[in-house]
């Protein structure tokens, strides 16, 4: 269940933008919790012809919540982050490099995102120890091992 | 200059100044700043067909005047009042959480307190801490329209869909390096329903509210790129940096209310133009679409403005970046990657090297993501998890970088490259059993296999209302020949990656001429499924589906029992040549069964050859057989 998360979604109504990330912790910003109902097939199609020019969500994402939204660095960002990009980050964990790592080292505040990649290559296994390790393990190992690797010194993970 | 006016409308203030907001008011009345095209944006007011005003905005609290919606001026000399201080909220406001009548509106207030001069050391000291937060949350370098392409397979998707992409400010950071963690601010509708009739239904009427949103930029990544397999374009907008902070600070007014939400015009590609305007009003860009209103064409509206497009990005999705980690394999090294994708476990040849062994390893990743992408993000312990899973760890053990993966900008594909969504068409010809023809034929969106490729899936066909009218000079009639509600063909080329079906359906109605009909209007809704082939780059393509189609007319000499139906089953199939940038070749074919009535076979040959002549412009010479009959005719497209 780790990405069916009960979701409070992971969008903020702009004008309730207010809380800041830690307030709500960090669960519930996994990809999975996006209702994806029975919005799908060919039985949609006429629905298609109308909703579709039309450009819905087919993340049936309607309001959102701030804890997943804030980008400006530090623990809870970085772990939505994480939790988020769960998929493409394993890939470019495992690859030692990639998007999401540049990104999440700068989340955590690391000037050097190729040693973060080495580092939490290195870790992968420990990382994700199988694929059902729930979401919230998988960030707090990620942290840990950003911490623990002085050299990286990455800043903002206090 | 707006951005240093903001940034004092959000700190603390002097004292307020109540007496000379009559005065300011009694100023703006005699500048007339309501009928200011800036001020009717900002309140998103339409002319009415009375000559009045309404506003498109839907939530009350959007309006600080009781008649604000259908009157710009009231709703302005509020706004004045509000910014001094002087709009309370109601009871059942403060009980709902809703942001002071101050903090709600600072794309207005600026803009007033710019017009009128306004010191703003007399305005009320205030705090908005929402306001404060989304500042340092979006703090703005630039925006760009974001397009995320045309996705047959989730019809709500099929047109293509557009949002904003508001660039966050961060000096001390490579501006790759924060590619993801920039804002995304889509308009969407609230569904409430997944009964595809009632959501239809709901969709043209307006009856799901809209409204705007802001998410993390890698949600919007994660969502197109990797689980939809969306390539995503985006267009970087040349806005002042005034522009842009009247463009945040009006996304966060925007936030405040909701639009109902109509599928056909005011949706989520109209929004966000309607956004854009308001914050720069020498914007032209509503001028530049019509009903409906198509994501790529509210992309082309860009282009209409010179200079407002200051650069493209391509953001490849997930299958675009498989097929570019396989492009130069060799065969052996395709079946390794197709062997891991398998299984994880399988021996690699021996000798491979290990820059080798990274790149088959990385294909076998992309590989099962694609494959298993939605099923990822629900089943932990699914399958798809389970080979990611394993396969990632052996990737992993390597313990070197992987190469960066890059990806040309498919310049074909750009979406304002596309031909024009609606089309018009005229035709001269000769029909067998009706002598000389003249033909107007007319599609409200969007594109088939034999229209220019330039701009859109190379096979893809999605269309929305084709339409054509004839007159038989020899019988002096004017006649009904063709109208689909929609008809839409999916190819999906087999290859060792992907066995994915192809599907086609069609629901309209056209004239059939063989034994049970002869010249009927017959409406039909058809279903087909099968392969497709393509080779040399998708310029050749070959399918054959398997149909299924339903045909009623009262005209009809159906199954005895029910003569106005009748029920095909049988193979279709074609073939679709392009040669070279402008020519085309397509021919189809279809034979039916139709059990139990009148005539227990059909069947149909068609030809159609097209030269694109120019921008918007296409010649076509077409054939079609069936056993009541056949014709030709010589055709003129106009793409607008």
């Amino acid at each position: 269940m780790r990405r069916i998360a009960t979701l409070t979604m992971a969008v903020a109504g702009l004008a309730a933008t207010a809380a800041a990330a830690n307030k709500y912790g960090t669960a519930g910003c996994g990809l999975g919790s996006m209702a994806f109902g029975d919005q799908k097939g060919m039985i949609q199609i006429l629905a298609a012809t109308t909703n579709g020019l039309f450009g819905t969500q087919t993340f049936g994402i309607t309001t959102g919540t701030s804890n997943c939204a804030d980008s400006g660095g530090g623990v809870a960002s970085a772990k939505a982050f994480i939790e988020t990009n769960r998929e493409a980050l394993a890939k470019d964990i495992a690859r030692g490099q990639g998007e999401t790592v540049k990104n999440l080292a700068t989340l955590a505040g690391c000037s050097d995102a190729g040693a973060v990649g080495g580092s939490l290559q290195k870790s992968f296994s420990s990382i994700f120890p199988n694929a059902s390790t729930p979401s919230e393990k998988v960030s707090e190992s990620i942290v840990q091992t950003l911490r623990k690797d002085k050299a990286l010194a990455c800043g903002k993970l206090g | 200059m707006l951005l240093p006016l903001l940034a004092s409308l959000l700190g603390a203030r002097a004292a307020a100044d109540v007496s000379g907001v009559e005065a300011l008011i009694a100023r703006a009345r005699a500048e007339r700043l309501s009928g200011d095209t800036a001020w009717i944006r900002l309140g998103h007011w339409r002319r009415t067909l009375g000559g009045g005003w309404k506003s498109e905005a839907d939530g009350a609290d959007f309006f600080l005047a009781s008649e604000g919606k259908s009157d710009p001026a009231r709703e302005l000399e509020a706004t004045l009042r509000a910014i001094f201080g002087l709009v309370p909220l109601s009871a059942d406001q403060t009980a709902r959480g809703v942001l002071p009548a101050f903090c709600r509106f600072p794309a207005r207030a600026a803009w007033l307190v710019g017009k009128l001069g306004i010191d703003p050391a007399r305005l009320p000291a205030q705090r908005c801490q929402r306001l404060e937060e989304y500042w340092a949350r979006v703090a703005p370098e630039s925006v760009s329209l974001v397009f995320s392409s045309y996705y047959l397979n989730n019809p709500a998707s099929a047109f293509g869909h557009t949002f904003l992409r508001i660039r966050k400010r961060d000096q001390d950071v490579p501006r790759e390096r924060r590619e993801l963690l920039d804002s995304g601010i889509d308009f969407s509708a609230t569904a409430d329903t997944g009964n595809p009739l009632l959501y239809a239904f709901k969709g043209l009427t307006g009856l799901f509210p809209g409204s705007f949103h802001l998410f993390p930029y890698y949600y919007k990544v994660r969502e197109y790129n990797d689980y939809e397999s969306r390539d995503i374009w985006e267009y970087e907008l040349a806005l002042s940096g005034a522009q842009l902070a009247m463009l945040a600070a009006h996304i966060f007014e925007l936030g405040s209310t909701y639009f109902d939400y109509y599928y056909v015009d005011e949706n989520c590609s109209y929004h966000v133009l309607t956004a854009l305007e308001a914050a720069a009003p020498e914007l032209r860009l509503l001028d530049h679409v019509r009903v409906p209103v198509m994501p790529a064409d509210t992309v082309k509206a860009l282009f209409a403005n010179p200079g407002l497009v200051r650069g493209i990005r391509y953001r490849p999705s997930a299958m675009t970046q498989f097929r570019a980690r396989v492009e130069g394999m060799d065969a052996e090294q395709l079946t390794v990657v197709e062997g891991l994708a398998a299984d994880p476990a399988a021996p690699l040849p021996r000798g491979l090297a290990t820059p080798e062994r990274i790149r088959v390893l990385d294909a076998a990743a992309d590989l099962i993501d694609v494959r298993h992408a939605q099923e990822l993000l629900v089943e932990a312990e699914g399958p798809g998890a389970n080979l990611k899973q394993r396969l990632l760890a052996r990737r992993a053990k390597l313990l070197l970088p992987s190469p960066e993966l890059s990806v040309a900008l498919p310049s074909r594909e750009q979406p304002h490259a596309g031909h024009g969504s609606g089309r018009f068409s005229t035709a001269v010809g000769y029909s067998s059993g009706r002598g000389p023809l003249l033909s107007l034929g007319y599609r409200l969106a969007l594109h088939a296999l034999d229209d220019p490729p330039a701009g859109y899936p190379e096979l893809s066909q999605i269309e929305f209302f084709p339409a054509s009218l004839r007159f038989y000079p020899r019988d002096q009639s004017v006649e009904l020949e063709s109208i689909d509600l929609v008809n839409v063909l999916s190819l999906h080329p087999v290859s060792r990656f992907d066995q994915r079906l192809s599907w086609r359906v069609r629901a309209g109605a056209r004239r059939e001429r063989d034994g049970g009909c002869d010249g009927c209007l017959v409406g039909a809704l058809a279903l087909g499924s099968g392969f497709t082939m393509a080779a040399a780059r998708e310029s050749v393509a070959f399918f054959l589906f398997a149909d299924v189609e339903l045909q009623g007319s009262p005209a009809l000499r159906g199954i005895e029992r029910l003569p106005a139906l009748r029920i095909g089953v049988g193979p279709s199939g074609g073939l679709r040549v392009r040669m070279g940038e402008r020519l085309t070749w397509m021919g189809a074919a279809q034979w039916r069964w139709l059990p139990a009535a009148f005539a227990t076979t059909t069947w149909a040959l068609e030809s159609k050859l097209r030269w694109e002549m120019g921008p918007g412009a296409a010649v076509g010479l077409d054939a079609r057989g069936q056993p009541g009959g056949s014709e030709g005719a010589l055709q003129l497209y106009f793409f607008f």
